[in-house]
């Protein structure tokens, strides 16, 4: 049994610099994004129906995921195959719970802990009472994962939450049922269309160890703790996430302000999600630079401020995001940024095909981030990363703005990024 | 000569500090002994990766709090639930014993 929960916990594959889980490719991200971009979605609500695309794309992803694990692995019985999906979900930081209580028909699900539950607690605090509880995820884990343990079809269950931290509760509990009519979900993009690349060490401009870090960092046994299924490193809680649960909700979302709005919609999708990864770059590539894992590994290679921006780099290859590589860097002026395998576009040209415009919006953001933290603040020298921190050198008049210049999904054969100092 | 540290304090969310304290001198693993009395030492071995870098390591109590750093750097993180008084007092009282030492 051992061995085959290790099969679902996954591989890192240095062909496509991606983490794969049962034909899921999976991605490290921390708190701060996942509660970030699942606020940034949710302040559409006033425009479209954002609660059930957070739900379903975790019921739909979770589905595929468990139901090709379970053909591959062979793995019929009900309690052993509970056993690997909580194992699974502690692995990945998404906290802990036990679906012993679980039948095809539903159960009640009380949790030690909750990513997201404590994640946006203590990020933003208590939500107010007209708001929801925040475990959408987890209440689409949970639905997918009964559909998948019981032989149901997709779309079978529907999973409540009845307690959140957010809400004040000591604990965050869930209620699985049949859904009162089957909702019509769809199977995940799996794999999508990855991409092959190979990672090298830069020539000449600097001594950072590319290689060297990926086989580091891939090689740390970065998971949940078996009491709380929480991983809390690099200073922030981070989370091994489905790259197609980020890329299904914020494309469900575009494409819905996009059919409600036109072009403006479009426009306001792209600002909003290349914010989230913005967000993502401050608060994650800000923690890991000032985290005893930089100061150990990284900084030692590191002369100069440039080589800071070589070292992020360094780092978010071994993140699953694809192979990330410094086309251009002139210092506190310009970072061009190439990305062959990026998550975005490979999930977005599995599920969607070729598209209008370029759709790395995490990336983006994040290329922007890098420079802000490095050239428009100090990050050198170990800030506290608060929200201010972030408005003096994020949302200034005088901050960095990027754009991508190339995309997959537009017939490129890699994704490219310009950040540039605004003047 | 006297060794000493310098402290600074970031917030890094609602909950918990991170308090920064650099080292007049670079730790090693008699002070990672020392403090394994604030809970499990855990460390990361990096060196067999990275000749350059130094290895990592991490002290936890439960959830509650936890000491990191590199071994051999002089900067040292001690991240704590807000306002422990007594728990950063113990904390500097090892760091102090440490130091006197050198």
């Amino acid at each position: 049994m051992e061995r085959v929960m290790q099969t679902l916990r996954g591989h890192f594959d240095t062909k496509f610099n991606s983490y794969t889980a049962a034909q899921e490719p999976m991605i490290f991200h921390c708190h701060h994004y996942n509660t970030v971009l699942q606020a940034t979605l949710e302040d559409t609500r006033d425009y479209i129906d954002i609660y059930p695309v957070l739900v379903d794309s975790a019921q739909e992803i979770v589905y595929s995921q468990l139901v090709a694990f379970f053909a591959e692995s062979n793995l019929t019985d009900f309690s052993e195959r509970k056993e690997a999906v909580e194992d699974f979900f502690a692995f990945c930081g998404y906290g802990k719970f036990s679906l012993e209580g679980l039948s095809p028909f539903g159960g009640k699900i009380i949790a030690e802990t909750d990513h997201y539950s404590y994640g946006w607690k203590v990020k933003f605090g208590l939500r107010t009472d007209n708001l929801p509880m925040v475990s959408f995820f987890t209440r689409g884990f949970l639905a997918g994962a009964t559909d998948a343990i019981f032989n149901l079809p997709l779309g079978t269950s529907d999973c409540v939450q009845l307690t959140c931290y957010t809400k004040g509760d000591a604990f965050p509990s869930f209620e699985v049922s049949k859904a009162a009519q089957p909702k019509t979900l769809v199977s995940s993009p799996k794999l999508g269309k990855p991409q092959t690349y190979e990672l090298k060490n830069p020539t000449q401009e600097t001594d950072v160890n590319y290689l060297g870090i990926r086989e580091a960092l891939t090689g740390m046994p970065i998971e949940g703790t078996t009491t709380k299924g929480m991983i809390d490193a690099f200073g922030v809680l981070l989370t091994r996430m489905f790259a197609n649960y980020y890329c299904q909700i914020s494309y469900k979302m575009l494409k819905q302000l996009e059919a409600s709005m036109g072009k403006e919609g479009l426009n306001l999708a792209d600002s909003l999600l290349t914010e989230a990864g913005h967000t993502c770059a401050f608060y994650t590539f800000g923690g890991v630079m000032e985290s005893a894992e930089w100061n150990g590994m990284i900084k030692p290679m590191c002369k100069t401020r440039e080589d800071w921006v070589h070292g992020i780099v360094a780092v978010v290859n071994a993140f699953g995001w694809g192979f990330w590589e410094v086309l251009e860097l002139i210092p506190a002026k310009k970072l061009v940024l190439k990305v062959h395998n990026g998550y975005e576009a490979t999930s977005y040209l599995g599920a969607f095909g070729n598209g209008a415009i370029p759709i790395s919006f995490l990336a983006k953001g994040a290329t922007m981030g890098i420079m802000n933290l490095l050239y428009n603040g100090d990050v050198m020298a170990n800030p506290s990363l608060t929200e201010d921190y972030y408005n003096s050198i994020c949302r200034s008049d005088k901050m960095f703005s990027v754009k991508q210049t190339a995309c997959r999904t537009m017939g490129a054969d890699a994704d490219v990024f310009e950040a540039v100092l605004l003047d | 000569m006297t060794h000493s540290f310098k402290i600074t304090v970031n917030q890094t969310c609602r909950k918990f500090i991170k308090r920064c304290y650099e080292l007049s001198t670079p730790t090693n693993m008699l002070l990672i002994d020392n403090l394994g009395e604030f809970g499990v030492i855990e460390i990361q071995d990096f060196k067999k990766y990275l000749p350059t870098s130094k290895n990592v390591y991490k002290i936890c109590m439960e959830d509650y709090m936890y000491i990191s750093g590199a071994l051999d750097d002089t900067l040292i993180y001690f991240t704590i639930p807000k306002e422990n008084e007594i728990l950063i007092s113990n904390f500097e009282d090892k760091l102090k014993e440490w130091l006197a030492k050198y």
